[in-house]
């Protein structure tokens, strides 16, 4: 910078008597400012596409704000995972579609980008049929080539467009060993194993297909200007701060009703709720549940709630002390008072933790929440039984959120058993850090499901290998199950094998169910059609503005 | 004059080099591992030892700092690792809007805390006095935090004069990101966008300026006192000059001096303390950008900012100094 120059001569004319004292200061004054204002401005003239930052109006139209509390970082579908929620959302079939996708408000599959499929008599090839006649938000067409390069790059590490990030590829394309465009609209993948498990994956997030041609001009920059095939287009973003996406005129399923949809990122639950109560946007993601009811109440407002596939548990550490011990595990299962946490925490909007698959699911079973009854005066005799003289733990859990409130309800509950547990609150950095490398000895997480496949939790949580990082936890017949049920058709046995695997996991008493909240929504009652999916997604295809 | 600049300037260096390792190594220990944020809690112990690798996280300590002074210097921070984007283009284009609320914000504090201070030292021991002091005490005290939310409730929800967050109304279409966006719309003539910007930028300004008010006033007050205990003000009165001459003409220029290097210290915090603000009133300025950044352990870009407000800090200390010596005829630079 070369203000000291400009600086200096004021200071020579100012003592040469040539500049009257109160000259110099405003003089001086301007510098100051102007030197980091400068620069800045010639940094931000420098940006791509901001050349000349004119300020225009929205002419016209239908604008839909919707605010998320999570931050917006990047736009690439296939990384978005990496960063949270805030990504995910504005792409999950607005953006970005796949090949398959969840009707809305529900899990059952429908097809998207393929039209058709087929899965072959051994189970091992999946043949789909991509839907003609689609094209890309930059005019390129899609067809089985376009598909082919999207899952190529995240099965590939070799592939120029495997960017660092792709966390869903080992979930999306766990089973998948090749892809190759068989025809012009024909895709075949071949599985290593048959599993059922690839069209529901194919709906997820991380499977969105993005324009090949986009992908080759942009590279690693494409995750800043994403290119689907969605029924919005992407037009602007300031990140952690506003997307905006606008209707895409040429969308095969019929341009949507909405003409400009503004994703807003307000972090905090009380200011999001107060823009909500005044209009200063339309939807709210994610209300606190303790707002529920003065949502609800406002006839300006509407609460969209439903069942959210999420499971919230207590896990154990059986690899280490003292949860080594079975007696003391059943302990706590009786000692948590569900119940307690539904209604303190979740506002009674929660329903009670039975096993691991949550309502709405293939496998949920009410039932096994009769297996651990809340029952503080077996769990004193379960302590005694455990042999170990005033058992304490560390209790680990994350300081945002409502955590550290269950953290407390817990601990009181633990208390009155006379188990002690000292709670170590730990930001998300340092919690996983812990929990990768094993050494919690009890923590508090929850799993919320990318598919709407029970397998999303059954295998991720209790076969993967951060089963045993975590919780020290391998049962050779539950994992022989859980890789059974991903390849067994007839739905009626998958029910049975989830049974058997949920009840040994329930008697090797590894974590407590906790329970499984519900998501809530606030909407200006002039939103129409809008749905609260079990799997999180926020989609702006068939919602319009009256 | 130009030596003593020079002296200055030669001092910024060894303290930006001890800001960024202090920075740096504070960061690179707080725990918490930016690949499995990136990766998420499913992430296997093998993406995330590539990710590693590919961030250059498993390189030792020294290394990785002496890389990051190696691009430090020739005015490359590195990539943000949550978006990919140069650390500069991304620390850069926030500061704009931080600048906005602060100075906006300085204003605030001058138009209040100056008259509160004059008004409290001419009326000493008044009830006037009292109530500024009162006013003072509660500007310092009060969390900015706490603050933010109460004025949102009340400005915001309640009586629904004010806009409760962000920077424009998303539905007008003017890009939030937009330098100086209040003055860019005037400038443009667009009345519209700067009317709804300027809404905007009420309540986080208010916010932000509760404590450099209450810092300027109480400044204000004691030095003026101390002013008008001098003997030229005896004098002064003693010529026959009006109560109002004496203490704008004589007693008000003396008594700036401490409280234009509060002024100019406050501002710099400003910059700083805009973080608590920012992120409650979603205003996209670097203390937001810092926040997001801490969580996501997002070292490169904390690093950027923090060079960025120690260069902002050393340049509003200097700008200080060199006003002393234009304001005081005995102080004298070489």
């Amino acid at each position: 910078m070369d203000d000291s120059r400009t600086l200096n001569s004021l200071v020579r004319r100012l003592h040469a008597g040539a500049l009257s004292r109160r000259a110099f200061l405003t003089r001086a004054a301007q510098i100051g400012l102007a030197a980091p204002i400068a620069s800045a401005l010639a940094a931000v003239a420098a940006r791509p596409g901001s050349a000349a930052p004119s300020i225009a109006l929205q002419n016209g139209g239908t604008t839909l704000v919707v605010a998320i509390p999570q931050a917006t970082v990047q736009l690439d579908p296939a990384v978005a995972g990496s960063n949270g929620y805030g990504d995910v959302l504005p792409l999950w079939d607005n953006i970005t579609e796949g090949l398959t996708r969840f009707k809305p408000g529900s899990i059952e599959l429908e097809p998207a980008l393929a039209a058709s499929w087929d899965t072959s008599e051994d189970g091992l090839q999946v043949v789909f049929q991509i839907r003609p006649n689609v094209s890309f938000h930059d005019g390129s067409p899609l067809d089985a080539k376009a598909v082919a390069v999207n899952f190529q790059r995240q099965i590939d590490e070799n592939n120029p467009f495997h960017f660092p990030g792709m966390t869903y590829a080992d979930i999306v394309f766990a089973d998948v060993e090749k892809v190759a465009a068989t025809g012009d609209l024909e895709l075949t993948v071949t599985l290593s194993r048959p599993t059922i498990l690839l069209p529901g994956n194919l709906a997820i997030f991380a499977a969105g297909i993005v324009s090949p041609t986009a992908l080759q001009n942009e590279g690693e920059n494409f995750g800043q200007q994403p290119i689907g095939t969605g029924p919005f287009k992407f037009q602007s973003w300031t990140k952690d701060v506003e997307l905006v996406m606008v209707a895409n005129d040429g969308y095969w399923g019929g341009r949507p009703a909405l003409d400009r949809v503004v994703w807003r990122t307000i972090a905090d639950d009380t200011v999001r709720l107060s823009e909500l109560k005044t209009g200063g946007i339309d939807v709210a993601n994610q209300i606190d549940l303790k707002d529920a009811d003065s949502v609800e109440q406002d006839a300006a407002l509407q609460l969209l709630t439903g069942p959210f596939l999420n499971m919230q548990f207590l896990a154990f550490n059986e690899a280490i002390a003292p949860f080594d011990n079975l007696a003391l595990r059943q302990a706590v299962q009786h000692a948590v008072n569900k119940q307690n946490i539904a209604d303190a925490a979740f506002f009674g909007r929660y329903t009670l933790g039975a096993g691991p698959i949550a309502p709405t699911l293939l496998g949920y079973d009410a039932g096994l929440a009769e297996v651990y009854p809340y029952d503080p005066e077996k769990a004193k005799a379960l302590v005694a039984e455990s042999g170990l003289a005033n058992p304490s733990f560390e209790l680990t859990n994350r300081t945002n959120s409502f955590w550290p409130l269950l953290g407390q309800l817990i601990q009181a509950d633990l208390a009155a058993v006379g188990i002690t547990a000292t709670i170590n609150g730990l930001e998300d950095a340092e919690f996983f850090d812990l929990l990768n490398a094993g050494q919690a000895q009890a923590f508090l997480n929850d799993w919320t499901w990318d598919n709407g496949d029970p397998d999303n939790v059954m295998f991720s949580l209790f076969t993967a290998p951060r089963a045993q990082t975590r919780m020290g936890y391998k049962h050779d017949r539950v994992n022989e199950l859980n890789v059974a049920a991903q390849q067994e058709r007839d739905p009626d046995q998958r029910v049975k094998m989830y049974a058997e695997a949920q009840k040994l996991i329930l008697d090797d008493a590894i974590m407590v169910i906790l329970g499984y909240p519900q998501r809530a929504i606030g909407a200006a009652a002039t939103v129409q059609n809008l749905q609260v999916s079990p799997v999180a997604d926020l989609t702006f295809r068939e919602v319009s503005l009256t | 004059m130009g030596r003593y600049l020079l002296r200055r300037l030669a001092i910024a260096i060894p303290i930006l080099f001890g800001v960024s390792a202090i920075a740096f190594f504070m960061l690179h220990t707080a725990g918490g591992d930016p690949a499995v944020l990136k990766l998420g809690a499913r992430a296997t112990p093998e993406a995330l030892a590539k990710l590693r690798h590919e961030m250059g996280l498993d390189r030792p300590l020294l290394v990785q700092y002496a890389d990051f002074l190696a691009g430090a210097v020739r005015g490359n921070l590195g990539l943000s690792y949550r978006s990919n984007t140069p650390v500069t283009q991304e620390v850069l284009s926030r500061f704009p809007a931080t600048i906005e609320l602060a100075v906006t914000a300085m204003a605030l504090a001058l138009l209040v805390g100056g008259p509160l201070g004059i008004l409290a030292a001419m009326r000493r021991r008044s009830v006037v006095d009292y109530l500024s002091s009162v006013g003072v005490l509660i500007g310092i005290s009060v969390p900015t935090f706490w603050l933010g939310m109460i004025f949102i409730i009340v400005f915001g929800l309640w009586l629904g004069w004010l806009p409760i967050s962000g920077r424009i109304n998303p539905r007008l279409g003017a890009d939030p990101s937009t330098p100086f966006l209040t003055v860019a719309a005037v400038w443009q003539g667009n009345w519209v966008v700067a009317a709804d910007a300027a809404r905007h930028l009420i309540l986080p300004a208010l916010t932000l300026a509760a404590w450099p008010a209450a810092i300027v006033a109480r400044m204000t007050r004691a030095s003026l006192i101390e002013a008008m205990g001098q003997d030229y003000i005896r004098t002064a009165r003693g010529k026959g000059l009006s109560q109002g001459a004496v203490l704008m003409r004589h007693a008000f220029r003396n008594a700036l001096l401490p409280v234009l290097t509060a002024i100019g210290l406050e501002f710099g915090t400003l910059l700083g303390g805009a973080v608590v603000t920012e992120t409650i009133f979603s205003w996209p300025g670097l203390g937001q950008l810092t926040v997001a950044a801490i969580s996501a352990r997002d070292y490169q870009i904390v690093q950027g900012v923090v060079l960025l407000l120690a260069v902002v800090f050393l340049t509003l200390n200097l700008l200080v100094d060199l006003l002393y010596a234009a304001l005081d005829p005995r102080i004298r630079y070489a």
